[in-house]
């Protein structure tokens, strides 16, 4: 755990994780206590007490003491977390992404958080020329032996050897969702990152004065109020087992995501296409205002490389970015203040 | 659980402090001299050295009330979340993370004793039942196809040891609060070593 100073009567901390979205979540949260000292959370009434009605205005819908303990921050928190995956989840068969992909291009009347991501999924593949795609016309299949995935051949081609650019997706007038046939979405990408966001909104209104959340290794949203440190999250350096750094970001907000090729070499995949993406980039770092655009545009920098980083240089400025070639670590120059670099000698940042 | 001079990490000025952040010799790209502070658990094994630079995303055990514990849930459906202030029961534990795109979990072996963990073992097991270790990364033939995949899958079973014995070290500290783009064989490994640790607390030996 990071040293920030003695512990604080004023303040405290609680780590709480749980199983979702399959992989792990991990919560920081920093609870205010009272003027008498630092609460003892085995004293506080739980969400038994019905005195202690749920809070309308707390996005929970549970009741949990103001300093909770981890074990009741995670139960708190688990069950949204399970609230999302089971609306977005293609591996459940009830959930809204399976639905989708059963209807075969009818709409489908779905929940909130599909229709949330959804909406902000269509816009991102817009925005990233369809390297980021939930709905690519492209789909994959096991290899057999070794494990890899390989494309489905398909006969549907521009001519050029490229496929069209994702399946149509689309919410009607009436808030239904369509996607054309074959097969369901693939949230998985952008799905931890919304979950992010709002796990750590609830974190807020359970009266949280900083929060950090993590979905397995990629997805990180944090916060840090007025007057709080800010959070301090390290971006690994490519290639290190175990994982070292090789700068460190200063965040009071925001969404932290990282994609790269080097435990896996190979894996990312081009979906107008099928094929390996070039390794003209070894890892993408992004940091962006929501979990989902950084998940999503750390996807399709992976595979658009600098080219498309110089286009969303223009089309989304209050994204930043840590690029990772084999030669040099290029960050965008508002990240000057923020961005701690480590390895100095190997990687000389380089502004763009 | 652990017990010894935990506090002292917690102070302003000791090396492991955010104080003392520095950039790292870029030729040693696991960093500088291992910061990390091995807790008085008893534990008397020269042959345990610590660890390089973690995440946060490590696991502390902290015996003392009034320290900042990080209390990890236990894994699986329905699984109570963990909570750090409950100790760990002696015995052997094997917690096991939730399998990868190809099908391969990671294994976690805890010995408790004491109430303290005393032995830590940590494997990866493959789709076919295997344990990735000299082969790992050859293609089903036994050969070496892609030697750049190879190399990675090397590294991280490489890692599977340093990360056990970290765990038994307990209290490496970590100057940042958590690592952007880590590793999937370290998630793995941390919900796998949760989930042991779970077992322990719930008095649920794998071996008695």
């Amino acid at each position: 755990m990071i040293d920030r100073g003695p512990p604080s009567a004023a303040f405290t901390l609680v780590n709480c994780s749980f199983p979702a979205m399959g992989t792990l979540a991990e919560v920081t949260a920093k609870f205010p206590v009272g003027p008498t000292g630092i609460a003892n959370p085995a004293d506080i009434a739980g969400p038994a007490d019905t005195a202690n009605a749920a809070d309308p205005t707390s996005s929970t819908g549970i009741a949990v003491p103001p300093v909770p303990s981890a074990g009741q921050l995670g139960a708190a928190l688990r069950a949204l977390a399970e609230d999302i995956e089971q609306q977005l989840s293609r591996f459940r068969s009830d959930s809204d992404a399976a639905r989708l992909g059963r209807a075969a291009g009818k709409p489908v009347a779905v929940g909130q958080h599909t229709a949330a991501v959804v909406a902000r999924a269509i816009s991102l593949r817009e925005v990233t020329d369809g390297l980021f795609d939930p709905a690519p016309t492209i789909r994959y299949q096991r290899v057999p032996t070794g494990g890899s995935l390989a494309p489905i051949a398909s006969s549907q081609t521009d001519g050029a050897g490229q496929h069209p650019a994702g399946r149509e997706l689309q919410v009607m007038a009436d808030g239904l969702v369509r996607l054309a046939p074959p097969g369901e979405p693939d949230f998985g990408a952008i799905g931890k990152g919304y979950a992010a966001d709002l796990v750590l909104r609830a974190c807020r209104d359970l009266g949280a004065v900083a929060a950090l959340v993590a979905f397995g290794v990629s997805s990180i949203s944090c916060w840090a109020a007025q007057g709080q440190p800010a959070w301090r999250i390290g971006v690994r350096s490519p290639g290190s087992e175990p994982n070292v750094a090789l700068g460190v970001l200063s965040l009071r907000s925001g969404a932290v995501a990282t994609s790269s090729n080097d435990e896996q070499p190979g894996h990312l995949r081009d979906p107008r296409t099928g094929q390996p993406v070039d390794e003209s980039l070894v890892q993408a770092t992004v940091l962006a205002p929501d979990g989902m655009t950084a998940d999503a545009v750390s996807t399709a920098l992976m595979v658009g490389g600098l080219a498309l980083a110089v286009r969303l240089s223009e089309r989304l400025p209050q994204v930043q970015t840590i690029l990772v070639t084999p030669g040099a670590v290029l960050a965008s120059p508002s990240l000057n203040d923020i961005f701690q670099v480590r390895q100095r000698q190997a990687h000389q940042p380089v502004t763009r | 659980m652990a017990r010894g001079s935990a506090k002292s990490y917690l102070q302003p000025g000791h090396p492991a402090s955010l104080d003392h952040v520095t950039s790292q010799d870029a030729t040693d790209k696991r960093g500088a001299a291992p910061r990390s502070v091995v807790l008085d658990h008893g534990l008397s094994d020269p042959s345990v050295t610590p660890g390089s630079f973690h995440s946060a995303h490590r696991l502390r055990i902290l015996a003392p009330l009034g320290l900042l514990a990080f209390g990890v849930a236990g894994c699986g459906p329905g699984a109570p979340p963990f909570d750090a202030t409950v100790p760990l029961t002696d015995g052997v534990f094997v917690g096991e993370s939730a399998p990868d795109e190809q099908g391969a979990y990671g294994r976690s072996t805890v010995t408790v004793s004491d109430g303290r963990i005393s032995a830590s073992r940590y494997v990866t097991v493959q789709a076919n039942g295997s344990i990735k270790a000299e082969d790992y990364g050859k293609d089903s033939s036994g050969q070496v196809a892609n030697r750049s995949a190879y190399r990675a899958a090397q590294k991280a079973v490489a890692a599977f040891d340093v990360y056990a014995r970290e765990l038994i070290e307990a209290g490496v500290p970590a100057d940042v609060d958590k690592v952007s783009g880590a590793t999937i064989a370290y998630g793995q490994f941390l919900e796998a070593a949760t989930a042991a640790l779970v077992a322990s607390q719930q008095g649920q030996p794998s071996v008695d």
